[in-house]
């Protein structure tokens, strides 16, 4: 290559934007995930980052590893990082059979929901999702879940939850409570449930 | 014109109103510190803790500002100062948690914590920067753009 060629070649990769992608720890202990550098041509992988510190120059098709530490990574960017919304918080609701209204053991969880909403503050969302067990078709299922998250948001709105920030979900059957997987047809007041996510 | 017919047309117009589609909400932005602006159809609107996103935002932050957001799959960004982030595509069933999430960065920098459509899918998630597409395969990652 000319020394006229090789100073245009960096001049126009001084004048192309620089990306770079970090993969670090997973949040409160959970395991570091991994991120796909995909050729933008082929939309194959071209490389799997999936060690925590990773730091990878991208081009195309072209990734680059500067340096690989995790605690340096975290460092970098802690101001970045520390102004990630908290993670979601659940809260699991049960009510009888036939009925609006939570049972009473499930009346210390609407308590600390109340109170979780209330701490969040500005911003603060509530999703209400419901959930059934496996008696009775998937479909119908999933219109009875989104009927029971819908009494159970009234319930919520007429104690003082803000109908504003808050929305319904009917999932149905097929996210039973961890450990009550059940085989079809089979009944389950575990899973019959609203799972409340405080965002 | 008789006033029924005004009536029926006042109606008809009112149903033609309706039957634009409100874009869905996606996410919701949590907090907010100095100089941010979402672009929305090119117009910037203000921001604060509470405003809803729609597909098509473009969160702006200037040299002190900052934006974390919490989307309805219950993954969460926080942009950096000086960055132009561009949410262009999100999809989600949420009784399924199928869904399709695409985001650009087009310049800054952005934190994310990746939620149900990467779990549920490793090729739902992707975040593209001018030069290049990254697939979100999970949890928490830092896309900068100089």
């Amino acid at each position: 290559m000319s020394r006229a060629s090789a100073l245009l070649l960096l001049l126009s990769l001084g004048g192309c934007a620089k990306s770079t992608v970090t993969l670090l720890k997973g949040e409160a202990g959970n395991p570091v995930g991994a991120v796909a550098v995909i050729d933008p041509k082929t939309g194959e992988d071209v490389r799997i980052v999936d060690t925590a510190g990773s730091e990878v120059g991208i081009n195309g098709a072209r990734a680059t590893v500067h340096g690989v530490n995790a605690d340096k990574a975290e460092a970098k960017y802690s101001a970045l990082l520390g102004n990630l919304p908290e993670p979601p918080a659940r809260f699991i609701l049960y009510f009888p059979e036939g009925s609006t209204q939570i049972g009473p053991e499930s009346i210390p969880t609407r308590d600390a929901l109340f109170a979780e909403v209330k701490r969040r503050g500005a911003g603060v969302t509530v999703q209400i999702e419901g959930h059934t067990d496996r008696v009775g078709d998937a479909d119908d299922n999933v219109r009875l879940s989104k009927q029971r998250a819908e009494a159970a948001r009234d319930m919520l709105v007429s104690l003082g939850l803000d109908t504003g920030i808050a929305r319904t979900v009917g999932r149905g059957e097929r996210a039973p409570v961890p450990g009550h997987a059940t085989a079809d047809g089979v009944e389950d007041p575990v899973n019959r449930r609203v799972e409340v996510v405080v965002r | 014109m008789s006033v029924a017919r005004n009536h029926a047309v006042g109606l008809a117009l009112l149903a033609a109103l309706l039957a634009v589609p409100a874009k869905a909400e996606i996410a919701t932005v949590k907090r907010v510190t100095g100089v941010a602006t979402i672009e929305r159809n090119k117009k910037p609107l203000p921001v604060a803790a509470g405003t809803k996103l729609e597909t098509g935002d473009l969160l702006a932050t200037g040299k002190d500002g900052r934006i974390a957001v919490t989307f309805i799959d219950d993954s969460r960004f926080s942009v950096g100062p000086n960055s132009r982030i561009h949410l262009t595509r999100f999809d989600f069933d949420d009784t399924t948690h199928q869904g399709k999430s695409e985001t650009r960065v087009e310049r800054g920098a952005l934190a994310v914590v990746s939620g149900q459509i990467a779990h549920e899918n490793p090729k739902g998630m992707t975040v593209q920067t001018p030069t290049s597409v990254l697939g979100v395969r999970g949890t928490r990652f830092v896309v900068t753009v100089k």
